[in-house]
């Protein structure tokens, strides 16, 4: 505690007053020490009687209060044992002042020790009275100030306080006078209104608000003052030195001066803005929601109390209401007592503390008894501040009906699966085992059932020889490449036997992992058939082999046979004719001409053989020969015919009639050899015709497509024509035609080494049509 | 015309009879060698066999030579021929019974210079014959004469 000493000079009436009244007293003479004493000793002031040395002479009984000492206890005892020893120094500095005379009196505060240890504040004034006649000592007059000096620290802590408070809070504080303008404020006052601190000091709310806020705020000040009443205001609106404007909100007290007089009012101010916007994304996100809930084609209802407090459109549509009349009815009004129990057996299952799941599908009956699949999603929430229970009602008419469709096609599905004339089974693509197989399977291996043939894993029964080929098909195949794939492999019965299957593989899915499904069925029937045919084909093969050996050695020696005739047939015939000519030459006049007649015969005879041999020798040699697949144009070759035979007979008029652009394949030799016989014979037999008319074309005849020779010719008697391709066989005398009779047997020859067919048509004086495929 | 032999090489006798009776009737009057078979052929020309010591700077103005010979037939009696110097440009002119295609290229393959095919017909045969005989003996202008010392 600071001590000041105070220059009796500046308040020197004060002491003299009290000394003057007391010597007043003392002259006035019935008030002699009878009558101070007691006074002195029970006021509450201490009075102090003190000798030059600071010694004790007198303290009146009060020193008990502030010390805690009696005035025995101390008497003649130095007065500054007690002091405290910050105070010391100017408490003697006092004192010797005093006792100098140098002051008339000395004021200070210091601090005494309580005898219970406690420190004590003091005001003390001491006077030098040494030269009175009477007290003759330095009087000292104390009270303890203690409990004012506490109230003053503690009013000096709590405006401490409150300095800080206002300067530490975000809001605004301000004091303004009756008038409205501002006596005090903080610096948050500031930065609300946006103007500083001097330019706010004395403004009046009209400088930074409207009319219409000023009267807002004259209002509520007028209703303060005339109530006396706290009150808290919202949505002022402010507009700061920069024109922006702000909603604040507002508390008001009347301020009062310490005779309770009303002088102004003071309160805190704060800026709403931000709680403006909240409150606004908040309004929207409520709209938002509701039209969420509005919108939604789920039911959506809050139940407090068994009562509907909330229901959107949707779920008042459910139960056959509006939106109005649902709102306030029970649930036991709104659905059928059967779902009611339903609902209060799960709500209770709930209440028991049972998990419940918080969807469940149920049958909603709506008010015209229309039955929907639903299912309810149930919440508690908080509700207008109390507990309460939202309901999501889901129409699951769809989803109920794709559930039938899919577990109808499941079941179509099996019952396929089943009924498969071909063995079926599933094989899961990682564990490569069979998960899944069909009666016909079982049947086709000899299981009694679809389950063992999954726990026999009919992998297993692959034919060891196949099992590398089958298993590698199915895992690369099927699984790596997604092929379908066609195998056929041997597997082995359950009782042994081996039986080839056909198999395909399609990829799938089977509960949600990659799988085969793969049908087979037992081909070991057509397998045997097949072997039996590579095996009857393999000997036809051996016996085609013989065969051609054979033939190539008959071939062999048909052209030995036909060298020779060549060479060593004619040359008797050369002799016969020979010398039949000599004897004709050197013994015609032995000879008469019967003689000579029969020498031509023999003459002729062996001339017309040299035909006939050199005749089959041209046959012969066209089965013998190499065969040439090339294109040749058939048009072409007849004209090239036609051309050279009109070249030989100058003189005949035959008209020929050449379909162009007739091409064929084959061997461009053998079919010229072909078309000439046949042109030649039209040449030939058209002799006695004029004009002839030659014709070689292409037409369908008996629904085949053919090429022919045809002319108008004499034609033929039908009843012959079956003699028409032999070798040798005629239709004509050599007097009527010449020829051997080889040509058409060697045109049948050539086209049915081409693969084709010829056959004729003819009449008698008719002509004749050839015709032929190739 | 001086010196020019004909080597007819014939295994028929038939047909060498009316071969030199054609000849003969067509005014071709040359001397006639006849060989029955290629060994007798090959014999004459080269001077060995039964014709050793024989003068083989002369040598035939034609061969008229059959294919169907015994012992060596007639392709290997022409390949002979060709392949010696002496004889090798010798017109050799094949007569023979057959037109077998392949008679008739390997003849013309191993150096024939013509290749007749012998009619049935001997008024043909000996038209044949005569044309021959103009042809290679008048017409025909034959090879220089190898020289030998």
């Amino acid at each position: 505690m600071g001590t000041k000493v105070k220059s009796s000079r500046n308040r020197p009436h004060q002491t003299a007053t009290d000394v003057t009244e007391r010597k007043q007293v003392e002259k006035a003479g019935p008030y002699g020490e009878e009558y101070f004493r007691p006074l002195i000793e029970r006021a509450l002031d201490v009075v102090l009687v003190l000798n030059r040395d600071g010694t004790i002479r007198y303290e009146s009984p009060s020193i008990q209060n502030v010390t805690g000492y009696t005035p025995e206890e101390r008497k003649g005892k130095s007065v500054f044992d007690l002091i405290h020893p910050d105070d010391m120094a100017s408490a003697t500095s006092a004192f010797s002042q005093l006792l100098q005379n140098q002051v008339a009196s000395a004021h200070m505060e210091l601090r005494l020790q309580h005898k219970d240890g406690s420190w004590r504040s003091i005001e003390a004034i001491g006077q030098n009275l040494l030269d009175h006649p009477v007290v003759a000592g330095i009087v000292a007059n104390f009270r303890d100030i203690t409990e004012r000096k506490q109230a003053e620290e503690a009013l000096r802590e709590s405006e401490q306080k409150y300095k800080t408070i206002l300067e530490a809070i975000e809001d605004g504080y301000y004091e303004v006078d009756l008038a409205g303008n501002f006596t005090f404020f903080n610096d948050p006052m500031c930065g609300i209104i946006g103007y500083s601190k001097d330019e706010m000091m004395g403004m009046n709310n009209r400088q930074y608000m409207d009319k219409e806020n000023a009267k807002k705020v004259y209002q509520a000040f007028n209703r303060v003052y005339t109530t006396g009443k706290h009150t808290k205001e919202f949505g002022w609106e402010i507009i700061r030195k920069d024109g922006t404007k702000r909603f604040v909100e507002a508390s008001v007290s009347l301020k009062r001066n310490s005779e309770g007089e009303p002088i102004g009012f003071r309160g805190i101010v704060r800026d709403i803005a931000e709680r403006k916007r909240t409150e606004e994304a908040l309004r929207q996100s409520e709209e938002k929601f509701r039209r969420l809930v509005e919108d939604m084609n789920d039911g959506y209802c809050v139940l407090q109390g068994a009562r509907v407090v909330f229901a959107n459109a949707r779920s008042a549509e459910m139960f056959g209401y509006t939106v109005d009349e649902v709102i306030g009815k029970t649930v036991q009004e709104l659905l059928p007592p059967e779902l009611v129990s339903e609902l209060s057996r799960v709500s209770a299952r709930r209440q028991r503390g049972e998990t419940v799941p918080s969807q469940y599908e149920t049958r909603l009956v709506a008010k015209d008894g229309r039955t929907r699949p639903v299912e309810f999603g149930t919440r508690v929430i908080d509700y207008a501040g109390k507990p309460a229970l939202s309901v999501v009602i889901r129409d699951i008419t769809e989803r109920k009906q794709a559930e039938e469709a899919l577990r109808e096609s499941e079941h179509n599905y099996k019952t396929l699966f089943e009924s498969m004339i071909d063995g079926m089974v599933v094989i899961d693509a990682e564990t490569m085992r069979i998960v899944l197989a069909n009666g016909t399977a079982a049947k086709m291996y000899g299981f009694d059932s679809a389950e063992e043939v999954v726990e026999a894993n009919l992998l297993d029964y692959l034919h060891p020889d196949d099992r590398d080929r089958a298993l590698t098909s199915i895992a690369e195949d099927m699984f790596e490449k997604d092929l379908r794939q066609v195998n056929e492999f041997r597997t082995i019965t359950k009782d042994g036997r081996e039986i080839w299957v056909s198999g395909v593989s399609t990829r799938i899915e089977y509960g949600g992992r990659l799988a085969g499904l793969v049908s087979f069925r037992d081909i070991t029937d057509r397998k045997q058939a097949e072997e039996e045919i590579r095996r009857l084909n393999e000997q036809l093969e051996q016996r085609v082999i013989e065969r051609t050996t054979q033939l190539e050695a008959v071939n062999k020696e048909l052209e030995a046979f036909a060298y020779s005739v060549s060479h060593d047939l004619r040359a008797p015939l050369r002799s016969i004719d020979g010398f039949s000519q000599v004897l004709l030459e050197d013994y015609a006049g032995n000879l008469d001409e019967e003689g000579k007649d029969y020498l031509q015969r023999v003459r002729s005879g062996s001339q017309r053989m040299a035909e006939l041999i050199d005749d089959i020798l041209n046959l012969s040699r066209l089965t013998r020969g190499e065969m040439r697949h090339e294109t040749v144009d058939l048009s072409a070759l007849a004209q090239t015919i036609a051309t050279e035979l009109q070249q030989s007979q100058p003189g005949r008029q035959v008209e020929f009639i050449i379909t162009p652009g007739l091409v064929a394949t084959g061997d461009a030799h053998l079919l010229r050899v072909a078309l000439e016989n046949l042109l030649e014979n039209a040449w030939k037999f058209t002799r006695s015709r004029a004009p002839a008319r030659i014709e070689f074309g292409y037409a369908e005849t008996n629904g085949q497509p053919a090429y022919f020779v045809r002319d108008n010719g004499v034609g033929f008697d039908m009843a012959y024509a079956d003699k028409l391709f032999g070798a040798f066989q005629r239709l004509h005398s050599t007097s009527e035609f010449e020829g051997t009779g080889i040509g058409l047997a060697t045109v049948q020859r050539i086209i049915h080494r081409h693969g084709g067919n010829i056959w004729a048509e003819s009449a008698v004086d008719q002509g004749a049509t050839f015709y032929f495929t190739l | 015309m001086e010196n020019k032999i004909i080597l007819l090489v014939e295994d028929n006798p038939d047909d060498e009879a009316l071969t030199l009776r054609a000849l003969e009737k067509n005014n071709i009057l040359n001397e006639v060698m006849v060989a029955h078979d290629g060994v007798e052929a090959l014999d004459y020309l080269f001077g060995e066999g039964s014709y050793s010591g024989r003068d083989t700077s002369v040598m035939p103005e034609l061969v008229l030579l059959d294919l169907k010979l015994p012992k060596i037939d007639g392709l290997e009696v022409l390949r002979r021929i060709r392949a010696d110097k002496q004889t090798k440009l010798l017109p050799v002119v094949i007569l023979t019974s057959s037109k077998e295609e392949r008679d008739l290229i390997e003849g013309y393959s191993l150096g024939a210079n013509s290749y007749i095919r012998k009619p049935v017909d001997f008024v043909q045969f000996g038209r044949a014959v005569q044309q021959l005989g103009l042809y290679w003996l008048v017409l025909n202008i034959a090879p220089p004469k190898e020289r030998t010392s």
